[in-house]
């Protein structure tokens, strides 16, 4: 099969995805127990006018499938309906707090690469005394929840030291760079962790294997075997997992950015769910479910492309 | 390995067991034996009552009279991080029923029949791993109402995906092996077959499974606690006990944070590093 045959393929997985998710995220409202009216307005007694307009608007007149169709087509035209409690549109709402969310899922993945990348190279390169005490402290790391790391780094570096600021997303590139430092250190810990432990484990297969001894016989310098010949091909396994982790990473903002009072999409949801604002919980829903899903298709891709072994479209599942 | 494998006795299964996992495997399992001996007694052995208040000694320090201190409304810290190892430990392991009693006959029925059915439940199979487990927790839990009910249910089935492949994966090559044809050809019925043979060898690595599971849905678990979406308060809980902590914090008086937080890591590792060497001592 082609590349632009196994790109199509995987193209048309992810529209087939998406639409799965979104009838999901969509379709989730008629399972609560009572009627999807109470549940968009979330019990509030409403005189009847305008449980009417509500009715109508939101078009319970008419069956489910024309309902969600309506949504959809919607959705893709950048509209998520009208907020309950704000009565405003959703798009407006959750358009400035976009942003943040990105500011701190880029952050963090840049730390993972970098970070995480860097302590597996080091580990598998220093034996012994080294090599042990990171993986100990990766061991920690990948157990520990987002907004436990969260306390800790408050505790220490607000409480104790006074360094950086423990609330807030702040203004400015630099004052928001110092306000994001916190939240994304806690929100990649454990992603830094795990491709720590993958880099370490790919590297120390390399490191095994033939190639590598006859480069070293050939008298090729330590530091150029270690890059062009352990490092180049350990890189494989490491994009997928460090892509993964990536991804998984959009799903953590929710903890982290309530931990750390930030203004994102992650904590209006939460937000949203205490208000029963339906619609703005689906909008928030299916666009962090999208952008998973979206990443996911690009690492799949980015995977074929690097590595040139594998062969496109053999039987996946 | 032999084609034909039989289910050892449950004595010698234990015993075959514990030198393979290694030191780390039984250092993991002594911790997590000692926290549910501690939530099963957790009644008689916290020395004060979890949920009484006690106004006038709001943030004491560790003394003979309460072990680790008070926290903002005067409970005893002590007494709270053992009667929250109640919930904490209860809502994971329920969870991880759950998902093993969904999980292993939709993986066993996909690796029984296989053509459309399997390619039907591996398309399910895919759309739910689509759904990051805590998104689908929110979302049921905005509907439901928050709650450790509502959460239970969600990441049940927001992580049953994982067990389910990975045991569908398992099945499929026990299936193809002679002694299940040799059960078909004495005409024995699927269900047995897949009840009383296939399901019997494959216990190892669902017990595997499982116990990473559990490390990974305690995190969700704590995380919605943490948010106020799952176990409310004032039970005690782990993840409620760091998320009351955090607005104490920066006044001062981060110890009920950390100390609950501290638990939830190393209850969450040894589950995690005990699953992992389980997991490879299958591989072998």
């Amino acid at each position: 099969m082609s590349f632009g045959v196994f790109i199509a393929r995987r193209l048309a997985a992810l529209v087939a995805t998406l639409f799965a998710t979104s009838f999901i995220v969509y379709g989730a409202v008629y399972l609560a127990p009572g009627s999807p009216l109470d549940a968009v307005t979330g019990g509030r007694p409403l005189p009847p006018a305008t449980l009417r307009a509500i009715s109508h608007e939101y078009g319970f007149d008419k069956p489910f499938l024309v309902r969600y169709w309506d949504w959809l087509t919607g959705v893709l035209h950048g509209d998520f309906g009208r907020s309950i409690v704000f009565r405003q549109q959703v798009s407006q709402l959750i358009e400035p707090r976009i942003g943040t969310t990105v500011f701190l899922v880029v952050y963090s993945a840049v730390l993972i690469l970098l970070v995480g990348v860097a302590l597996g190279v080091v580990s598998a390169l220093r034996k012994g005394h080294t090599d042990t005490v990171i993986l100990g402290a990766t061991a920690v790391g990948t157990s520990t929840p987002s907004f436990v790391a969260a306390i800790v780094l408050i505790s220490i570096f607000t409480l104790q030291l006074g360094w950086l600021p423990a609330l807030g997303t702040g203004s400015g590139f630099s004052d928001e760079l110092k306000h994001m430092t916190m939240p994304a250190v806690a929100l990649a810990l454990s992603g830094v962790a795990y491709v720590a432990r993958l880099t370490r484990a790919a590297a120390n297969d390399e490191l095994r294997r033939e190639h590598v001894d006859t480069a070293r016989g050939r008298g090729i310098p330590e530091r150029l075997v270690i890059r062009r010949h352990v490092l180049r091909n350990a890189l494989i396994p490491i994009t997928t997992v460090a892509g993964l982790t990536i991804a998984s990473l959009i799903a953590g903002t929710v903890v982290v950015e309530n931990a750390f009072a930030l203004n994102g999409l992650g904590s209006y949801l939460v937000e949203a769910v205490g208000q029963k604002d339906i619609p703005v919980v689906q909008a928030i829903c299916l666009i962090l479910v999208a952008a998973f899903i979206v990443v996911n298709t690009i690492v799949d891709i980015l995977y074929a492309v690097i590595d040139p072994r594998i062969e496109i479209g053999g039987s996946s599942s | 390995m032999t084609g034909i494998s039989v289910a050892p006795a449950g004595r010698r299964l234990v015993l075959t067991w514990l030198p393979r996992i290694g030191a780390v495997g039984i250092i993991s399992a002594l911790v997590i034996a000692f926290l549910a001996l501690v939530a099963i007694f957790a009644p008689w052995l916290t020395p004060h009552d979890p949920n009484a208040i006690d106004l006038l000694h709001p943030f004491a320090a560790p003394s003979s009279q309460h072990l680790l201190g008070t926290d903002d409304t005067g409970r005893d810290l002590l007494s709270r991080l053992i009667a929250g190892s109640r919930t904490s430990l209860v809502g994971p392991l329920v969870v991880v029923i759950l998902e093993v009693a969904l999980g292993v006959p939709i993986a066993l029925l996909a690796a029984w029949r296989g053509g459309f059915v399997d390619g039907c439940v591996s398309r399910v199979l895919d759309v739910l791993f689509a759904f990051p487990g805590i998104l689908l927790a929110i979302l049921v839990i905005a509907f439901f109402g928050a709650g450790l009910k509502s959460a239970v249910i969600a990441l049940a089935i927001a992580h049953m995906p994982y067990l389910a492949r990975v045991t569908r994966g398992a099945a499929i090559r026990e299936r193809r092996l002679a002694y299940v044809q040799a059960l078909e050809v004495q005409g024995f019925s699927a269900l047995r077959i897949c009840g009383r043979h296939i399901a019997p060898n494959l216990v190892p690595l669902i017990v595997a499974q499982a116990t990473v599971s559990f490390g990974y849905v305690m995190i969700d678990l704590a995380g919605l606690s943490f948010l106020g979406l799952g176990v409310q308060p004032p039970t005690a809980d782990w993840g409620v006990m760091v998320s009351a902590g955090e607005q104490n914090i920066l006044a001062g008086h981060p110890e009920q944070s950390l100390y609950a937080g501290a638990l939830i890591v190393v209850t969450v590792c040894a589950f995690t590093l005990l699953g992992e060497r389980l997991a490879d001592r299958n591989m072998r």
